[in-house]
């Protein structure tokens, strides 16, 4: 756990995480390395998949083009920018509207 | 979807000192730890001559009373006086001059940060009925 911790750059040597971090702290940064180690590898499995899908032969330009949108789709899902965008995006006063009458909310 | 009331939030572990007159408490280190075992050895030691139960003083979560708080002290007061100075990493002697207040504070707050410890290393064993 201590190996795990300073191979990640977290305290200066095991003597310093032994004195000036609290038990809490080492179980908590492990437990976050962790988790990111098994993030990363998620990820890793995802690109490997998409990349997989996105370079096998086409037998038509739909399906192309089919494969073309869900990998740009994949390329934006990785860009901050873009899902952020997406999640800030204001609703239009229909959507606004729309949204109101599948909660059964009366609109005039 | 509230988290449960006694597992600490990121922010609890990563910032828990407090902070009682001049002296500033923090949970324990492993290296403390360490260093305190024979002092938590020493009071389950005195518990047991005097046939109290160490679990028979928390509640079912795990906390602990004010009045056993005070028992402790009155049982194991040497041992409870070492561990708070480690804790602190004060002299002994600085802590015999605190007032009863501050002093049961400042332990209460030592119990609160390192309950989890107590809990998991001395009651688990107790309350299962032996050595692990």
């Amino acid at each position: 756990m201590f190996l795990n911790l300073l191979q990640h750059g977290i305290g200066k040597s095991v003597e310093d995480l032994r004195w000036n971090y609290t038990i809490d702290q080492v179980y908590l940064f492990n437990t976050k390395l962790c988790r990111k180690s098994m993030d990363d590898l998620r990820e890793n499995a995802f690109v490997l998949a998409n990349a997989l899908v996105y370079a096998s032969p086409s037998y038509d330009e739909a399906a192309g083009r089919k494969k073309q949108k869900s990998w740009n789709e994949f390329i934006n899902s990785l860009d901050w920018r873009k899902v952020s965008k997406k999640v800030n995006k204001k609703k239009s006063p229909m959507a606004f509207a729309n949204d109101l009458r599948r909660f059964k909310v009366g609109v005039k | 979807m509230g988290k449960k009331d006694n597992k600490k939030e990121d922010e609890e572990i990563l910032f828990p000192e407090v902070k009682v007159k001049d002296y500033v408490i923090k949970p324990w280190s492993f290296g403390i730890l360490f260093d305190i075992s024979e002092m938590l050895e020493g009071i389950l030691d005195k518990l047991d001559e005097k046939n109290i139960k160490l679990d028979s003083m928390f509640s079912d979560e795990g906390f602990i009373s004010y009045t056993n708080i005070l028992r402790l002290f009155t049982i194991a007061s040497k041992d409870v006086l070492e561990i708070i100075a480690i804790t602190l990493d004060v002299d002994k002697e600085e802590l015999k001059g605190l007032d009863m207040a501050d002093g049961i504070k400042i332990a209460t707050i030592i119990y609160k940060q390192n309950s989890e410890m107590f809990v998991k290393n001395f009651m688990a064993p107790q309350k299962s009925g032996g050595k692990k």
